[in-house]
């Protein structure tokens, strides 16, 4: 159990968010939601999250555009991809582009649970989290 | 019978427990048949317990193997699901594994009976073989079922495939291509799956509980092919380890003879009952067997760990663990037959009623 | 009407290729991204698919059952999009699911090495390393795909009636190109592809029901279409689901009749001419009784195969584009549908229905290659039968090319193949049988009274030492296990074959 992690969450249908959300709370992460692609990237902006966890098809801005984004900003951050429409080109494309990993829907909550607990493992084997994540 | 046979290491037959072994063989056939590969789990363990020293027990199952093997392959290279190439590479690698494998039992053999003399000869080796025996197997079979209790909801129902996928990731080269397996492995990774295969079909007669999800899960061949290929390896491996054993004189033929008698029977039972089970329960009733014989075998350590002076037990406890061991395995195997039997007889009779039902349905619509 | 598969890596020509073409042709183009979006919102699980591929993961029950399912959709959808004015579909392996429709033009567009990396450098924005690895890697994941669909191989070039370097070529030209050879007759949709179309889509359109149906979702299900006679071979672990079959499928379109067969595996048996009374159907029904299979019958009927039909179009042969009037095309359409009225198959079939043995019926034209084209290379067979076939050709050719026949199917399908005479000596018990039994069984007793006759000499023979007498030990050991093993295994396997267990 990593307690304080930060995820970005971002995914456009609010009944998976909330979902995911609570399975990630549960397990001592701190979630935020982001709803669209462009206020995803306007907050990878403003924050450095721990973990970034996105849907591919958002909205115009897609879930490679976020991928993009982060590795841009802050190429050690684990990015994790979910999405209804995987294929092997879109998987491989997001590998890749540095995708921590790749998750085709539908799944278990406790699915994206254990991926997000590797990332969370691997950014402490690096030496632990940095920046303003302290948690409470 | 002359005595410096049986103050060596075969033992005495009378007809119960030539009846005992051939059971063995029945139950050890009809699991085989069922898994897909071992058996030998079953009648290593369960030949100790009647009082073969263990080396014996390994080198009869090893040659019944061989034998049992032979015929299987054939089956399957007939329908081209063995794929040679790889059977060659991991041949060689598991033969130095078996090399190994046989090396350290002779060695404890006769370390044992310098050492100790008397009850001490065989306790050695006996210990050893259990131990490796216990440890490997509770791995297999508690993996198992902890696969079955996460893939309860008709999910992925396979193993987590972490090795794959951390091999794949650095595909170490030399990688070798293997064209009727249609997979690329790394020659280092199929070095130490060989080697690992070779060294415990050498010492507990279970390469195949190895060498099949080792072809399934790090390597990614298909289950068939798997199986073909590993049969086809099961009999050079059974031929070389059977030479090697022989060799060393440790080969009881009448056991040999006494295992076949009932395995070859039990083995189309089992067969059998794979077309009519679900994967899942399929996987249950192996990974209990499984376990249940570990216990039993765990059981039986401290008699041998007694003999060996590392314990204070009375001798006379002795009885009691041993009786307990046995019990115990020859439960597991018994629950695991009767619940195979009991599939296939009644898959059996609904295979008459169903068609009966159907051919009634069909014959007004046609 | 006209039917054309553009098979693409991950070279983004392919897809202009395939563009370009429907519109000089002015029909509809579709695209596999759009159809497996379409599966997913339907309900298949197809991500999960690519995703065991990409992991190499090897298919659950589960996943075997979604893969039905996206087979089905895709197969409903290319019919269902082609039925109008045809369609050019572009993707990995379209044609597959259109088995045994020969007319479908099959296109394999590929690009070079260094081409190819270049456009995915450029597209991904990856280093020159990681984009080769990335092409490897994908043409690795597809052709993995292919073989878990299909089990063919995808790269291979018999696969296709053209190959297209887009490297050499430019789309344009090469548009023009395929254009012209998509006028070719052999082409063009008869009336015999377009009921086989028909019947692939209701079967399709089957499967799809009853992947659909909450009571059945789970079902592993092998369905075939003949005209509206729909036969279903379902898997014993699913009896209970089972019974709600008919029911789904009597509310859907086109099904005139449902038959049902519970199997765990399939029997082919090709015959040029189905007899009932042959000694050949009890047999056969005897072995499926045994194995729990279904029959499946193909019937192999001479001459050409479709595909070849019509040499450059030839006399007489197919060579107008689906025009029923067209005399050539007619007489193709009249053949076929002559077929059903074939009393021997009529009543072979009945008598498999009966039996609950029914695994549906084809015919087909031509060789190997022809049935190999229009078998569904899914679904699982444990024994191929050929009974008497190529009855034209004289006996002695008759018989080689039966051999060959035989041989081609073995080494396609990596099952057994036999001859309809070697039936009874190989699977069934016959008087022969008796006897081996009683010989294996008597030898493997009297090895087994001499072991423990002699077990002292014996035992000491194993046990005594000097390195010269070992290796006989060896040797001798080496010689009776398995001399044993094969008189007492013979044995068993007579008796369990007397016993009906196999």
């Amino acid at each position: 159990m990593t307690p304080g992690f930060e995820v970005l969450l971002v995914d456009d249908e609010p009944i998976v968010g909330k979902r995911l959300r609570t399975a990630l709370e549960r397990a001592g992460y701190r979630v935020e939601v982001c709803e669209t692609g462009a206020s995803a990237l306007a907050r990878i902006e403003e924050h450095a999250h721990d973990i970034v966890v996105t849907d591919i098809r958002i909205d115009e801005v897609d879930g490679i555009e976020i991928l993009k984004a982060v590795k841009a900003r802050r190429p050690e951050t684990p990015t994790i991809l979910i999405t209804g429409y995987a294929t092997v080109e879109v998987a491989r494309e997001a590998l890749a582009r540095g995708a921590f990993d790749f998750l085709a829907k539908p799944f278990r909550p406790k699915d994206l649970l254990r991926v997000v607990d590797r990332a969370a493992a691997q950014i402490e084997e690096r030496g632990g989290k940095g920046g303003p994540a302290e948690g409470p | 019978m002359p005595d410096f046979l049986l103050a060596g290491h075969f033992t005495h037959i009378d007809l119960l427990m030539a009846v005992e072994v051939a059971l063995l063989g029945f139950i050890g056939g009809t699991l085989s048949g069922f898994i897909g590969s071992g058996g030998a789990f079953f009648m290593t363990p369960g030949m100790m317990n009647l009082g073969v020293p263990g080396a014996v027990a390994v080198a009869s199952n090893i040659s019944h193997k061989f034998g049992k093997a032979m015929i299987g392959s054939k089956k399957h290279g007939e329908m081209g699901h063995v794929d040679k190439k790889l059977a060659v590479i991991v041949l060689i690698t598991a033969a130095l594994g078996i090399n190994l494998a046989v090396w350290v039992m002779k060695s404890l053999f006769t370390r044992g009976r310098e050492g100790g003399g008397g009850e001490a000869s065989t306790a050695l080796s006996d210990l050893y073989i259990s131990l490796v025996f216990v440890g490997v197997l509770s791995l297999v079979s508690l993996s198992m079922l902890a696969d079955i209790i996460k893939s309860r909801k008709q999910e992925e129902a396979r193993p987590s495939r972490r090795i794959v996928d951390f091999l794949n990731r650095f595909r170490l080269h030399p990688m070798i291509h293997f064209p009727v397996a249609d997979v690329s492995v790394s020659l280092w990774v199929l070095l130490v799956c060989g080697l690992a295969t070779g060294y415990l079909a050498g010492t507990i007669g279970v390469g195949g509980f190895i060498g099949v999800p080792a072809m399934i899960y790090v390597f990614g061949v298909s289950a068939q092919v798997a199986a073909g290929t590993e049969l086809f390896l099961a009999m050079f491996m059974g031929a070389y380890g059977l030479l090697n054993y022989a060799f060393q004189g440790m080969v009881d033929v009448r056991l040999v003879v006494l295992l076949y008698l009932g395995s070859l029977v039990g083995i189309h039972l089992g067969a059998y009952g794979t077309k009519v089970v679900r994967e899942l329960i399929i996987r249950l009733v192996t990974s209990c067997i499984i376990l249940l014989c570990v216990l039993s075998r765990l059981i039986a350590i401290p008699v041998y760990l007694r003999r060996l002076g590392v314990v204070r037990l009375r001798p006379s406890a002795d009885g009691y663990f041993n009786s307990a061991s046995k019990v115990l395995l020859y439960a597991s195997g018994l629950v695991g037959a009767a619940i195979i039997l009991f599939f296939v007889f009644r898959a059996y009779l609904e295979r008459r009623r169903v068609h009966a039902s159907l051919a009634a349905g069909a014959e007004p619509a046609a | 009407m006209q039917i054309i598969c553009v098979s693409r890596g991950t070279y983004e020509g392919g897809k202009e290729l395939a563009e370009a073409l429907a519109k000089r042709l002015g029909i509809p183009c579709l695209a596999r991204e759009e159809a497996t979006d379409a599966a997913t919102r339907a309900g298949i699980h197809v991500g999960k698919l690519e995703m065991a591929v990409v992991r190499r993961h090897p298919l659950s029950e589960y996943l075997a059952v979604e893969r039905e399912k996206f087979q089905a959709f895709i197969t409903a959808t290319l019919c269902e999009r082609a039925r109008e004015e045809g369609l050019v579909y572009h993707g990995r392996t379209g044609h597959l699911v259109l088995p045994g429709v020969s007319p479908v033009f099959r296109i394999r567009v590929i690009a070079d090495t260094e081409a190819r990396i270049a456009q995915t450098m450029d597209r991904l924005g990856l280093s020159r390393e990681k984009a080769r690895l990335f092409n490897e890697q994908v043409d690795e994941d597809i052709r993995r795909w292919v073989r878990v669909l299909y089990n063919v191989d995808g790269e291979s070039p018999d696969l296709y009636d053209v190959v297209v370097n887009l490297s050499h070529v430019s789309v344009e030209n090469a548009a023009s190109a395929l254009v012209a050879m998509a006028q070719l007759p052999e082409f063009q949709v008869t009336p015999a592809s377009r009921r086989a179309l028909e019947d692939l889509h209701l079967a399709a359109r089957c499967r799809l029901a009853i992947g659909g149906d909450r009571r059945t979702r789970g079902m592993q299900v092998r369905v075939r279409a003949d005209r509206g006679r729909v036969s279903v071979t379902w898997l014993p672990r699913d009896r209970k689901a089972a019974p709600a079959v008919p029911s789904i499928l009597e509310e859907i379109e086109g099904v005139r009749e449902v038959v049902c067969t519970m199997a765990t595996t399939n029997l082919l048996w090709i015959e040029e001419d189905v007899d009932p009374d042959s000694e050949t159907l009890p047999q056969i029904l005897e072995i499926a009784e045994k194995w729990n299979a279904a029959v499946e019958i193909l019937r192999l009927e001479d001459g050409e195969g479709e595909a070849e039909a019509a040499p450059a179009g030839a006399s007489g042969e197919p060579g107008i584009p689906d025009t029923e009037a067209e005399g050539g095309i007619l007489d193709d359409g009249v053949e076929v549908e002559r077929l059903p009225e074939d009393a021997g198959v009529r009543e072979t079939m009945g008598r498999l229905v009966s039996a609950g043995r029914a695994g549906g019926y084809r015919a087909v034209r031509g060789g190997a290659r022809e049935i190999l084209q229009s078998l569904d290379r899914t679904s699982s067979y444990s024994l191929v039968v050929v009974g008497r076939v190529f009855s034209s050709k004289g006996v002695s050719t008759a018989k080689r090319l039966s051999r060959e026949l035989a041989g081609s199917l073995a080494d396609a399908l990596r099952v057994p193949v036999i001859g309809s005479d070697e039936l009874r000596s190989q699977y069934l018990f016959g008087p022969g049988h008796w006897l081996k039994l009683a010989l294996h069984g008597a030898l493997a007793a009297l090895l087994l009274f001499l072991v423990f006759t002699y077990q002292a000499p014996i035992l000491e023979f194993l046990a005594r030492g000097g390195t010269r007498h070992r290796i006989l030990a060896a040797a001798a050991l080496f010689l009776f296990v398995p001399l044993f093993a094969h008189l007492y295994g013979s044995f068993a396997r007579y008796l369990f074959r007397l016993m009906k267990i196999e």
